[in-house]
């Protein structure tokens, strides 16, 4: 799963550290989450989208590979 | 909601401090045939071992139910405290426990048990004797160790990436 949540951030000018601290998750999770190393869960996604003030899939799109 | 059967973060303090104690006493153990020796006695709900003596002849096949057994602290305290103690830090929450570290978490723990029972294969396999009981009584130790090495070092992991 791809996503752009490094653009997002970088429009909200807020830091890896304050999204986490937002989502309630840790820095590390975002950082994984925006590497594509960690595909978060649906109250994870739906929360970074709605604290961007998104849908989740303007931030996060399936890729081919996700449906095999 | 997910039900969790983590311990608090704070436990983890008192988890070490158990473990550093039963480290001294496992220390003393090793250097001291004495203080190795200290029998005393514990209530056992099963014993047939009290009275024999393995590297002699006196040997009783006695068996008991709800008595007093004959133990010492290599066999009973170090191995109650290493438990205790393990337990409270390898089962204890992170400070910030997230969905990320859960999951490697899970991995960890999937990962320590794979290699723990393939220990106890090779144990069953090709280990036979007292040295078999001895790695079948230390497997569950293993277990423990393995799973908080492999955790710690995952979440090291990602906490290096982080910081690049």
């Amino acid at each position: 799963m791809k996503n752009n949540l490094r653009v997002e951030r970088a429009i909200l000018n807020i830091s890896q550290q304050e999204l986490a601290d937002r989502v309630g998750v840790t820095r590390a999770t975002i950082n994984a989450i925006e590497n594509g190393k960690y595909a978060p869960s649906g109250l994870v996604l739906l929360k970074i989208a709605s604290i961007c003030g998104k849908s989740a899939e303007d931030i996060f799109q399936l890729e081919e590979k996700d449906w095999e | 909601m997910t039900k969790t059967y983590l311990l608090p973060n704070k436990v983890r303090i008192y988890g070490w401090i158990v473990l550093i104690i039963t480290a001294i006493l496992f220390i003393l153990c090793l250097i001291s045939d004495q203080f190795m020796d200290i029998e005393f006695k514990m209530p056992a709900i099963y014993d047939d071992l009290s009275g024999i003596k393995i590297f002699n002849s006196s040997v009783s096949s006695d068996r008991h139910w709800f008595v007093m057994a004959d133990t010492s602290i290599f066999t009973t305290i170090i191995p109650s405290l290493f438990i205790i103690g393990a337990i409270l830090v390898v089962f204890s929450k992170e400070k910030v426990e997230d969905e990320l570290t859960c999951k490697i978490r899970e991995q960890s723990l999937v990962w320590a048990i794979e290699v723990g029972f393939t220990v106890l294969l090779i144990a069953y396999l090709f280990f036979y004797g007292i040295s078999f009981l001895f790695i079948r009584r230390f497997v569950v130790d293993l277990f423990l160790v393995l799973f908080f090495c492999k955790f710690r070092f995952e979440i090291y992991r990602l906490k290096k990436e982080v910081g690049k």
